[in-house]
């Protein structure tokens, strides 16, 4: 991406801003190439974008499954690494272990989860982004990757679409 | 070691009590019970690992005191022991008993709670030994320090020394042999101290006697420890 | 916003009460963003004069209460309580109960809320999930002063150390170690996701210590879609588990009581009778917390009166269930209990803990039922104020009685014996109190108590609409 250029374009309203996405798309710059960046979830049916795939589900599933394995190490192993008898029930009580599976599975869920959402989107990151602070009050940006011969018709799609600012970004520290 | 087995169980014969406390105080000597004063008694912190109850019967012209000795019934299903998240007690499959490890005690009380018996006691503070009490500590066993949860365990010391002594001498170990300091103590033999699994021992045999009860079975914990019903007679039946 | 010009223009319609209520509830009077990132900012860095007054106080109280009178205890030992033989646990393991119950509203009003699609909840979820989260620290830190030796209280967690020795996982405060660390992550982790976007706006304002805070919180947030789809994955998994986490800590808690042999306290129904009234304390101090916040941050466009009388609503709704479950624990006991439970229930109701029983049957169902059925009370904030604060009242009695109360009575009468919380007991109980203010006040100072992009979000998709002569307000969400 190193030869190609930015332009990032602010809108006040989400109407313009998603008839701008379509006329960037009719100038050839495909879906991949255009982030939309908005202080709102905007969904991508509003934005008219196709729908991404999360690994995020995956992740949690198998992170409560390393639940369930991490639980039957602690409640049905460890109690035979060191036998201690307790009145009247059995080494591994079967009752108690399904509560603690439970509890096992939920707890790792619960961290694997979080660990995906920050490893899918690399957080923490104190890097350098695009960004424009007036995004948080509202505004949508959208941002083009596209080769250097493109960067006026693209900012023409902005003013044409009454965007409030178009420029050629550079990252910034947030 | 297989033939290793023993059941410990003591008999009472609420018949024989007379209430006169003295295993109370060799229960205190033996064991390094601290004495807790006046004070902590009267807000229901005493340490007795072995306490008389008292209960008054009758009406007031003839009124009638009983006692019941009650120390840790060693129950079989013990309640106590599950409830502890440290295994701090435990069930010694050896040994039948239900055996306190101080070390491992973080003082949640637990098993005060839901022994049915309460015969569990914490240390509310640190041991005191008043003079001359001090001096006359049992090298045998800790002295517990403040925050735990301390019971009886039968003179388990007591129990080990006389099985290790008679292997040492290759003898074959006599459990008659063993008494722990309530039982050596008691002067009136109410109590009867042995091994469950030899079905003559004195306590087996009392323990099958007709006027043998336990206490609170229907909750089910099995105890190893029997009362000999008070009766008319000061025969013993056994 | 044109829908709702729209029907703002309509001549000659009279909105009725209900309209206003629901225009109100769903803040269908909407300013622009920058306006209430503003707002939201501005309240959380209202810290004048009094606020640090009340700090300091807090803060005294916390370090004297709290952590005094507790290192006196570890010093000297548990027997400066008023504890005892039968009595072996106490008003600390009432009060860990009670703290429990407490942290239930945050999940409460935020994921069951979510999850159901109550509109109103947007304005109001972050200030109940930050309750959550600091009732919680207060609550897992009775457990240690509880215990005999604190020092030694890790041996609890489960790792390989040089005595070979894992804990007991057939008991139930093991259960209950394992509900807690999970509810305390999980609610933690729930209260942080929807608050990065809140925290990128506030980094982007803000310089300063503040601003260098918030920039390392706000993990390096830009608001690109995928940022969001991610995040809003994470919050769905995230809401539709802390629910069940939820119930698994109150129910564990109930049966740390309900697995004993202690006659009282050995009941099946424990378990959903803890959970109810846990539910039920902590919708109320989410009022409390959200009138005292309103009127001392400013936040009177965010939380509205209509708020706070939709809780209140479900304050009465869990106040007829709570009185259920309490009739049925208290019938069962009465009619079929043994002796011994007998004596109990003697104790409770014409006995010594009669005062304590009185007013928690006073607070908790006469209270409430005699005026939260009224539409003017829910609406007025002093009113509410008291109430709520009386309910919690009245359910830490509920809890001090369950605790206390079933001790003192057991199977041998030999054993029967009293208890009254001592001096440094008090001290601790209100220290606690004091702790779980001063967190909550440092918190709300420290991060935005209104989770601004979800009410922007709900303003954008309701709206009013014109069915025959009424104006209905329309709800959706940001899907599809």
């Amino acid at each position: 991406m190193a030869d190609q250029a930015v332009v990032m374009g602010s809108f006040t309203d989400i109407e313009p801003s998603v008839d701008a996405l379509d006329d960037l798309r009719a100038l050839g710059i495909p879906d991949a190439d255009i982030t939309v960046m908005s202080s709102l979830p905007y969904s991508p049916g509003v934005l008219g974008r196709p729908h991404p795939k999360s690994r995020l589900p995956m992740i949690s599933l198998v992170s409560a499954v390393v639940g369930l394995v991490a639980g039957l190490f602690f409640t049905a192993i460890t109690p035979y690494l060191y036998i201690v008898r307790v009145g009247g029930q059995p080494i591994v009580p079967v009752p108690p272990t399904l509560l603690l599976l439970y509890e096992f599975i939920m707890l790792l869920l619960i961290v694997g989860t979080f660990g995906g959402f920050l490893f899918l989107n690399h957080f923490p990151s104190d890097k350098p982004q695009y960004y424009d602070p007036k995004l948080s009050d509202g505004r949508i940006g959208i941002l083009v990757h596209c080769a250097p011969e493109k960067v006026t018709e693209a900012m023409a799609v902005f003013q044409t679409h009454g965007a409030e600012d178009v420029h050629e970004p550079e990252r910034r520290e947030l | 070691m297989a033939e290793d087995k023993y059941r410990w169980g003591m008999v009472v014969d609420l018949d024989l009590c007379t209430g006169c406390q003295a295993c109370v105080v060799a229960c205190h000597a033996e064991n390094n019970v601290p004495t807790v004063g006046e004070v902590e008694t009267a807000r229901r912190r005493s340490m007795h690992w072995i306490r008389i109850e008292r209960y008054w019967h009758g009406a007031d012209d003839e009124l009638r005191a009983e006692f019941m000795p009650l120390l840790c019934q060693h129950c079989q299903n013990a309640p106590c022991e599950p409830v502890c998240p440290m295994y701090a007690t435990y069930h010694d499959p050896n040994n039948q008993l239900n055996i306190q490890v101080y070390n491992r005690c973080a003082g949640i009380r637990y098993c005060g709670v839901n022994c049915p018996y309460k015969v569990r006691h914490f240390n509310w503070f640190d041991p005191y030994f008043p003079e001359p009490l001090n001096e006359q500590l049992n090298p045998d066993v800790t002295v517990r320090r403040r925050g735990i949860m301390e019971k009886c365990m039968f003179c388990i010391q007591r129990i080990r020394r006389a099985r290790d002594e008679a292997r040492a001498r290759g003898e074959p170990f006599n459990t008659e042999e063993v008494k722990p300091a309530c039982v050596q103590t008691c002067p009136t033999d109410a109590l009867v101290f042995g091994n469950l699994l030899e079905p003559e021992s004195e306590v087996a045999r009392l323990a099958r006697s007709p006027r043998a009860f336990v206490l609170l079975e229907d909750l089910g914990t099995e105890p190893s420890l029997f009362y000999l019903k008070r009766g008319e007679s000061y025969v013993r039946t056994g | 916003m044109s829908v709702l010009d729209r029907a703002e223009s309509r001549p000659g319609v009279a909105r009725t009460r209900a309209e206003e209520e629901h225009r109100k509830t769903l803040l269908l009077d909407p300013r622009p963003q920058e306006e209430l990132n503003t707002m939201v900012l501005e309240a959380m860095q209202r810290t004048g004069r009094e606020y640090w007054v009340v700090v300091g106080v807090l803060a005294v109280l916390a370090l004297g209460g709290f952590l005094g009178a507790w290192l006196y205890m570890i010093l000297t030992g548990v027997g400066v309580t008023g504890l005892s033989r039968p009595n072996y646990w106490g008003i600390f393991i009432a009060s860990f109960i009670f703290w429990i119950g407490i942290s239930h509203a945050g999940t409460f009003i935020s994921a069951i809320l979510r999850i159901f699609g109550a509109e109103y909840r947007r304005p109001i979820t972050r200030a109940a999930e930050m309750m959550t989260t600091t009732s919680l620290l207060v609550a897992a830190s009775f457990l240690g002063i509880h215990v005999g030796r604190v020092w030694v209280s890790y041996w609890i967690v489960p790792y390989p150390n040089q005595r070979g020795l894992w804990p007991n996982y057939h008991s139930p405060f093991l259960w209950d170690e394992m509900a807690i660390i999970t509810y305390l992550v999980g609610s933690t982790l729930y209260l942080y996701l929807p608050l990065i976007p809140d925290l990128a706006m506030a980094r982007d304002r803000l310089a300063g210590w503040r601003g260098k805070l918030y920039r390392a919180m706000a993990l390096g947030w830009t608001g690109t879609e995928s940022q969001w789809h991610h995040l809003n994955l994470a919050i769905k998994v995230f809401s539709v588990v802390i629910i069940p986490v939820m119930f698994s800590v109150h129910t564990i808690v109930s049966w740390d009581l309900a697995m004993t042999k202690a006659i009282g306290w050995r009941s099946s129904i424990f378990a959903p009778y803890f959970i109810v009234g846990a539910v039920y304390s902590g919708l109320s101090a989410a009022i409390t917390v959200l009138i005292i916040a309103r009127s001392s941050m400013k936040l009177h466009y965010f939380i509205r009166e209509e708020h706070i009388n939709a809780l209140a609503r479900l304050v009465l709704i869990f106040s007829f269930t709570w009185t259920y479950f309490f009739f049925a624990d208290f019938l069962t006991e009465w009619y079929g209990g043994d002796a011994a439970g007998h004596t109990l229930i003697t104790l409770q109701t014409v006995g010594q803990m009669a005062p304590f029983w009185w007013t928690m049957l006073f607070f908790n169902i006469v209270v409430p039922w005699l005026t939260l059925w009224n539409g003017r009370i829910r609406r007025s904030p002093i009113a509410l104020l008291l109430i709520t604060i009386g309910i919690n009242i009245g359910m830490y009695l509920e809890r001090y009685i369950i605790v206390t109360g079933f001790l003192r009575r057991n199977h041998t009468p030999f054993n029967w014996g009293d208890y009254a919380p001592s001096v440094v007991e008090i001290a601790i109980i209100g220290g606690s109190l004091c702790t779980f203010l001063l967190l909550y006040a440092l918190l709300s100072r420290l991060v935005p108590l209104i989770p601004v992009w979800e009410v922007r979000e709900g303003q954008l998709t309701h709206g009013l609409r014109r069915v025959g002569r009424a104006t209905v307000p329309t709800v959706a969400e940001l899907e599809e």
